[in-house]
């Protein structure tokens, strides 16, 4: 084995640009898998956060029967231990309480039927970024006493920013919920319906106003990583027990998941026809440097070469030059993927101000996850394997005598 | 989503009204309908009462103080507990107005809000408004004789009529043959599964009138659930001036 | 000249041309074909959003939008209509009123909205009528006729042949209620507008809701989707006083896909043709190390440096026109096909349902796009035999000559 190593070693090393450039073939395969897959998964990754962010979060917790109810007696107390619990679990980045319930906003005349959210402003914030949609006046402190309501709503019930408006609805275990409170700011949402339905209250003021004290009806749970999702529910459920009910943002968009599914299963298909034109050009070039040792195969088979030898020599050739390519193709796309990752690409036109209307960032994102470099990787060494077979077969079907006649 | 009218003027206390006057071999559906219904229209009440909200793993009292004339009319005033004390709802014909003392506010319940529990409890505020008749809204039929509570009963079938805005495949109701007080009902989707039951009991003596003193609201789809009414008192055929329900009366009566 | 010796060039190496040509026109058939792919997505999704539910315009009074107030009628709808149908770029309109309501059955209820519409007009308009799955659009004669999807249908636990009370606030501002059966089921491919949209005819909603002949909505769909914003302009114009919007103000996130449905093709082509460059210039870079000695010659007979690269480029330029020829031919008889036939991707149909799709994709690509795609496949050769040729026009002719093959 050594000896058809150092054979090979040498063949390699005697013509340095043939070699170079077969080798560069699969470092460019490499770099362009990588890229593209990096693409993919994080444009994936990045929408889902951003259908998260939308309002839900990865989990959310609630008590068990709120699902169903939707009902304030189904909140729950010891929001804080709670939270720190779900914190301390795997993945889990932070959790933000909410105590959501329908409630009558009343000004003059005009009342309307909205869900009036208690939030705590700035996990509500950091979730779905709530402080850069305020259209008017100013964002919820934690103790605030003030409403954010929705564009929309304020418009309709003739408030602005100082005003009060009366809110009335059911409390919790039927108490009576009655409140005015004063217009902090409206907030501005991409579509009317939002605008015309949401108000936000500071946790505490709501709890005051829905009669439930310390209580919420759900925790909003984000994680670092998409992936970890069914660890993570898993984990949650564990830890808080069959009190809670632990749901996924996939239970509760399922077309946004068959949405993403399809995204994703386009996204195969495009990756699936990528290496079907990558696979092309490394062919390409083991067929014409197959072409052109046709006649250095003649002689060696002629001075008394077995074609089996040389044919393991030829395939061990193109095993060390895509291994070598694929290193170096990594050792290329590490840098660039970190890169990527680090400046992600800027979209423009339409969709970039479609996007960023909805209040996400129009960028095409780069995903670092390892196993895109694992997985690319051993697919275009496969791939350039694959492409070896050309030379082997001109081996075998070779004839020493017109080989050696042939010239270029 | 029950017998919408007929919840708001159990509220009310006017669930039944003892019918002397009724005979016990006269078996025309509609007629002993009519006649448990007739006493109702005109008349007005005035009654104290609790309501009892059971879940699985709470309850809540809320006491209340109830004014009605004829189904059109009716004012609640609720007096306890004290967070709630003040509270009262109007109604005039298809619209409920809320006063809530602590605000200072008469606020009309939206549309919107119409299939919202009222007061947290199993009835909605469509319940408060919804105008159906049990005697013009559905064609009736016998369905038997039955002892409830003791009691001798008509057990009537209710078909709601093509066009009534009513949910119900069917209801039955129990009428007691002597006194024509109804002591049960149920309501039966269009599939035939019993959805809601209304039952009443502690037939006793209340503002001069035997009456049900007890009704309790089942609803079949939430176990460990119900909603109870229970009569303290009771003043019937007052007079009262339709102007007595007005939001002005909502906000001084205590 | 040139030209002529680059495409001799072409073909002296067949069997290395001919796999570079394959590889290009295999890369040129996949661009072109995904992207008539997505680009068939996404027209079959707006074109099915409006089709179903949104139409191309919709008139309303000013807030009727966010808010549905009952009483928000459209002043003096029914001259708005005539003069609406009477516009030349109007194929067809109908009008509605529409109620924020509380659909129940004995079990349940949730909140709905409530389209009063005149069935016959609103054939033209959209075509609900033909995603009807059980029972009929309004058959003759039906009175207090309801039309509700499947999923409504679940949710309140009915089915056909049953009724819903609906309740909501009347025209005189008091609350009413009305008796609905449903005499037909119908099923579109968007979630939201299913769960949420119940159909009944105007008159029965007019009489049991107090309103008149007052409407809320007037839809209008035009002869030519061209036409949008100068319909929507016109119609402006004329009513000042009014809500005028286009189905993308409608339904921003159909419009959202839209867009970015022509981002991800871009990104997909780029990628498709950066690959080829390496193809390319592989081939090109291999083509002119061939040729060391020959190049070496004409460069001796003092051939000068421009020539020389544009005979590389010519030559890299020519083989990808070929192969890239082949692709777009390959690429539009397939569209061609599929679009007539249709690829089913029932295999995640209820994903593609969810967004409004149907499950049947016909690929599509306007004819101006393959110039597009022509010209990037110039651009890429191009690009491709920048190397190449340089390395072409460095040779040291002395050495080349003497150098062995």
């Amino acid at each position: 084995m050594n000896l058809y190593l150092s054979i090979v070693w040498r063949n390699l090393w005697r013509n340095k640009r043939r070699s170079l450039i077969a080798m560069s073939s699969v470092v460019f395969a490499v770099v362009v898998a990588l890229a593209t897959r990096s693409m993919q998964l994080g444009f994936y990754a990045r929408t889902i956060d951003n259908v998260v962010s939308f309002y839900t979060g990865y989990v959310q917790i609630h008590d068990r029967g709120f699902e169903d109810t939707q009902s304030l007696d189904h909140s729950f107390t010891h929001a804080d231990s709670i939270a720190a619990l779900v914190e301390k679990t795997p993945h889990v980045t932070f959790a933000a309480p909410r105590l959501e319930s329908f409630a009558l906003l009343s000004n003059g005349n005009v009342t309307d039927g909205v869900q009036v959210v208690g939030i705590d402003p700035e996990r509500e914030d950091r979730l779905t970024g709530l402080r850069a949609k305020i259209t008017s006046g100013r964002y919820l402190e934690d103790d605030d006493t003030g409403m954010l309501l929705g564009s929309e709503l304020a418009a309709h019930l003739g408030v602005s920013v100082g005003d009060t408006v009366v809110a009335l609805g059911a409390g919790y275990h039927a108490a009576t919920a009655a409140d005015r409170f004063v217009v902090a700011g409206t907030v501005t949402y991409p579509t009317p319906e939002l605008n015309a339905t949401m108000a936000y209250l500071a946790l505490p003021a709501a709890q005051r106003f829905y009669a439930a004290p310390g209580r919420v009806t759900s925790l909003a749970v984000m994680l670092d990583d998409h992936r970890a999702l069914e660890h993570a529910q898993a984990a949650l459920s564990g830890a808080l027990g069959p009190r809670y009910e632990v749901i996924t943002w996939k239970t509760m968009m399922p077309e946004m998941v068959q949405y993403i599914q399809f995204d994703n299963a386009s996204g195969v298909v495009m990756l699936l026809l990528v290496y079907v034109v990558i696979g092309f050009g490394i062919l390409g070039t083991v067929l014409m440097m197959a072409m052109e040792r046709t006649r250095e195969f003649g002689v060696l088979v002629a001075v008394g070469m077995k074609k089996s030898m040389l044919g393991v020599i030829v395939l061990l050739e193109s095993v060390v030059l895509a291994v070598l390519g694929a290193l170096a193709g990594i050792a290329a796309g590490i840098p660039l993927l970190v890169y990527l990752a680090a400046h992600p690409i800027p979209l423009h036109g339409e969709a970039a101000r479609a996007i960023a209307s909805y209040g996400f960032e129009p960028v095409l994102p780069f995903s670092l996850e390892p196993s895109i470099f694992v997985w690319q990787t051993i697919t275009m060494l496969l791939i350039a394997m694959a492409a070896a077979v050309v030379p082997l077969h001109r081996i075998y079907v070779l004839d020493a005598v017109t080989a050696m006649r042939r010239g270029h | 989503m029950m017998n919408a009218t007929r919840w708001m003027l159990a509220v009310a206390g006017l669930v039944l009204v003892a019918n002397t006057l009724a005979s016990a071999d006269s078996p025309d559906a509609t007629e002993i309908v009519r006649r448990a219904d007739q006493h109702l229209r005109g008349n007005t009440s005035y009654t104290e009462l609790t309501m009892t909200l059971v879940r699985p793993d709470w309850s809540r009292e809320l006491s209340m103080k109830s004014w009605s004339k004829g189904t059109h009319l009716a004012l609640i005033l609720v007096t306890a507990p004290a967070r709630d004390r003040g509270t009262a709802f109007l109604k005039r014909g298809n619209e409920v107005w809320n006063w809530v003392p602590s605000v200072e506010r008469v606020v009309k319940i939206p549309p919107s809000m119409m299939s919202q529990s009222w007061m947290g409890s199993d009835f909605t505020n469509d319940d408060l408004v919804h105008e159906s008749s049990i005697v013009e809204d559905y064609t009736h039929t016998m369905a038997g004789d039955t002892t409830l509570a003791g009691r001798a009963c008509w057990k009537i079938r209710m078909v709601p009529k093509p066009d009534a805005a009513v949910v119900w495949g069917k209801v039955f109701i129990w009428i007691s043959r002597t006194d024509d007080l109804e002591l049960r009902a149920e309501y039966y989707d269009e599939d035939g599964a019993l959805v809601n039951v209304m039952e009443m009991s502690q037939i006793k003596e209340l503002g001069g009138r035997l009456l049900p003193t007890v009704m309790e609201m089942i609803p079949q789809d939430k176990p460990g659930n119900k909603t109870v009414l229970t009569y303290h008192a009771a003043r019937f055929d007052e007079s009262m001036d339709d102007a007595f329900f007005s939001e002005q009366t909502m906000k001084r009566i205590r | 000249m040139i030209a002529a010796i680059a495409w001799r060039n072409v073909w002296r190496n067949t069997r290395r041309s001919g796999v570079l040509i394959a590889a290009i026109a295999f890369g040129i058939w996949a661009g072109v074909f995904e992207m008539a792919f997505m680009n068939g997505m996404a027209a079959q999704q707006v074109e099915g959003a409006i089709r179903t539910r949104l139409s191309h315009l919709q008139i309303h009074a000013r807030g009727f939008r966010a808010h549905k107030d009952v009483t928000s009628f459209i002043p003096d709808g029914d001259s708005v209509l005539t003069a609406v149908r009477a516009m030349p770029r109007v194929e067809s309109a109908s009008e509605r009123a529409v109620l924020s309501a509380m659909a129940s059955s004995a079990t349940t209820s949730r909140g709905v909205l409530v389209f009063g519409i005149d069935p016959a007009a609103e054939r033209t308009v959209t075509d609900v009528s033909a995603h009807i799955v059980e029972g009929g659009y309004f058959p003759n004669g039906t009175h207090n006729a309801a039309v509700v999807s499947r999923r409504l249908m679940d949710k309140l636990r009915l089915r056909l042949g049953q009724k819903m009370v609906i309740t909501g606030q009347g025209g005189d501002g008091a609350i009413s209620a009305g008796a609905f059966r449903i005499v037909g089921i119908f099923e579109t491919a968007n979630l939201t507008f299913d769960e949420t949209s119940v159909f009944v005819q105007r008159q029965d909603l007019a009489r049991d809701f107090a309103l008149g002949d007052d409407v809320h909505e007037i839809a209008v769909r035009l002869r030519d989707i061209g036409d949008l914003h100068a319909a929507a302009a016109g119609l402006r114009r004329a009513y000042p006083g009014l809500d005028v919007a286009t189905w993308r103000d409608l339904s921003p996130e159909v419009a959202l896909t839209e867009s970015s449905t022509q981002q991800t093709n871009y990104i997909f082509f780029v990628v498709i043709l950066v690959s080829l460059v390496f193809g390319v210039t592989n081939t090109m870079l291999m083509g002119v190390l061939e040729r060391t000695r020959e190049l070496g010659v004409v460069i001796a007979l003092g051939m000068r440096p421009g020539p020389v690269f544009a005979m590389v480029l010519i030559e890299a330029v020519l083989l990808s026109l070929v192969g890239g020829v082949c692709g777009i031919g390959l690429a539009s008889a397939s569209v061609a096909l599929a679009g007539r036939t249709g690829i089913d991707l029932s295999a995640v149909s209820s994903g593609l349902a969810a967004f409004g799709m149907e499950t049947v994709i016909r690929p599509v690509m306007p004819p101006l796009d393959y110039v597009w795609v022509v010209l990037m496949v110039i651009g890429t050769a191009i690009v491709a035999s920048l190397y190449p040729g340089w390395k072409a026009v460095r040779l040291d002719p002395v050495r080349a000559i003497r150098s062995y093959q």
